[in-house]
């Protein structure tokens, strides 16, 4: 009966939280990505030639973990299959705050564009048994700096 | 849509690029074909179900990219690489991204 | 070659279901599937432990807890009144039943497999009359004759499994539960089935069925005083006890029987029995 309550009150504890966290994350998100929507992010892995630009190798990264809440409803969706709508948002917010940290720091070394941005997702620690999992994402590119003048 | 991991189309010029842009998919197996693949774990064999799985993550993932594309006004996608990464115990998120351009 | 990083709209790459609705379904759908899953496998395992022969239980009788804190002469007089009452019961051939009395405190008492009774004095103390101790005697001894102990344990392993099978994951395990509940249920109905079988058997003892109801009396009383709160019956293993009560007063309605008479007093040594039995039970334990 007590363990029922406990539980139901973590869950409870674990929503609360967990919403208002990411609520306020993305308010965050949002406007720091317009904030840098002047530096554009590219996957390609061919800069421009001319005008020549100094390079630096920039990496942004964040780890998230999960709240009890989550955890029950993605353990519940194996029950059934499906899609784990909890983790979903999870993993978006990581990504999209790892770009910004990485726009941030080419920002902050005054470059003008970073390319060949590429992804790294690594689970920290599963969250077997009862601890909590983790998640870390790592983006990384080049920075371009300049452009220098021949 | 042109989705493809080329970096660069031959004959066709890139009049602008739009960035990132990128589709993920989180999916769970369901109990029943959790049983069967511990069954396979003794006899061997492929893991049918588990391969159906992320197929369709995977073209969900795929779908959910061509969205982004579109929503920003690209008609290609170039550069395109996945990724398959473990996060939670019986969960695997995939995820794709790549460069929107607009090809000529 | 312009470069540009427009502004992509939210919700591609999260699906915007309300967490609490999502919860609400999934968890809806586990616990009906647990419950529904729980009691197949819980009947078959039951279905399947009545196959084994009561011959073999024995073995798997639980020999620490069958004491024997009973002089002779208790011993002598509670077989004497086993004897009367299973004559009225129609055991089945090659059941025998063991009545083992224990000098400990603890009010209860239960029958476990291969017909093995236990009593401890805590309760039987309490008991005003021979007419009570016999519907005791009556009760457990309908659980030897339905087999309900190994019926319990093959029911208890078929919801352990269904719970190992279906909820692996250590998150889930506050959905087992729900197993464990719907065993109770089964619980619930053996023991009403007990009761009226053990009321059955008190009237032809005695040819009325005063004072069987008392047995429900006392350990409504020794509840109240001990302080702790009756469980919700969802939650317990035994009907209330008003529930009880109230099922023998039906019984005797419907089926005209007199539940006025005079009642059979305990011998007069029994309070002398009891403290000789507490005696024992205090020498064994310092032994041990």
């Amino acid at each position: 009966m007590y363990d029922l309550i406990v539980f139901l009150a973590l869950l409870l504890l674990g929503y609360g939280v967990g919403q208002f966290a990411e609520r306020r994350h993305y308010r965050s998100i949002i406007e720091r990505e317009a904030k840098y929507s002047a530096l554009p992010a590219i996957a390609s892995r061919y800069p421009p030639v001319e005008p020549r630009y100094s390079q630096v190798l920039v990496t942004g990264s964040t780890v998230v973990s999960v709240d009890y809440f989550k955890r029950f409803l993605a353990a519940l969706r194996n029950l059934f299959g499906g899609r784990i709508t909890p983790y979903e948002s999870l993993l978006d917010r990581a990504r999209r705050e790892s770009l910004l940290r990485m726009k941030e720091k080419s920002a902050a070394l005054g470059a003008s564009m970073v390319f060949n941005v590429k992804y790294e997702t690594a689970s920290i620690s599963k969250g077997a048994g009862n601890t909590i999992g983790s998640i870390e994402v790592l983006a990384y590119g080049t920075a371009l700096i300049g452009p220098h003048a021949e | 849509m042109l989705i493809s991991n080329l970096e660069l189309i031959p004959g066709r010029r890139v009049v602008e690029h739009l960035g990132l842009v990128q589709g993920s998919s989180v999916r769970a197996k369901h109990v029943g074909r959790d049983i069967m693949a511990s069954l396979k774990n003794v006899f061997g064999g492929e893991l049918k179900a588990y391969t159906e799985l992320l197929q369709e993550s995977r073209e969900e993932a795929m779908g959910r990219l061509q969205q982004q594309a579109e929503a920003v006004g690209a008609n290609a996608v170039l550069n395109v690489r996945f990724s398959t990464s473990s996060v939670a115990q019986g969960a695997a998120e995939i995820y794709v991204y790549g460069t929107a351009v607009i090809l000529e | 070659m312009k470069y540009r990083n427009p502004q992509i709209p939210e919700g591609i790459n999260v699906s915007g279901r309300h967490p609490l609705r999502e919860l609400l379904i999934l968890a809806g759908g586990a616990l009906l599937l647990i419950v529904v899953l729980s009691w197949l496998f819980g009947q078959f395992g039951g279905r399947l432990a009545r196959l084994l022969p009561f011959e073999r239980e024995a073995a798997l009788a639980p020999e620490s807890l069958l004491v024997s804190d009973a002089g002779p002469e208790l011993q002598a007089y509670l077989d004497q009144l086993g004897r009367r009452v299973a004559a009225q019961m129609d055991l089945p051939d090659g059941m025998q039943v063991k009545l083992h009395f224990s000098g400990e405190d603890t009010f209860n008492a239960f029958a476990t497999l291969g017909g093995n009774i236990l009593l401890y004095r805590g309760l039987v103390a309490q008991l005003p009359h021979e007419n009570a101790l016999a519907m005791l005697l009556a009760h457990e001894m309908t659980h030897v004759r339905q087999r309900d102990p190994i019926v319990g344990l093959g029911r208890g392993v078929g919801i352990q499994v269904v719970v190992t099978l279906l909820l692996g994951n250590p998150s889930l395990e506050v959905l087992g539960n729900a197993g464990i509940y719907t065993q109770l249920h089964f619980s619930r109905e053996m023991e009403r089935t007990a009761d009226a079988a053990a009321l059955a058997a008190v009237h032809r003892l005695y040819g009325h069925v005063a004072g069987a109801e008392d047995l429900f009396e006392v350990m409504h009383e020794a509840r109240e005083n001990a302080g702790t709160d009756e469980l919700p019956a969802i939650f317990s293993s035994h009907p209330l006890d008003g529930q009880r009560l109230q099922a023998i007063a039906d019984a005797v309605r419907a089926r005209g029987w007199l539940d006025t008479g005079a009642t059979t007093p305990l011998p007069g040594e029994f309070s002398a029995w009891m403290q000789e039995s507490a005696a024992r039970a205090e020498a064994r334990k310092v032994s041990e």
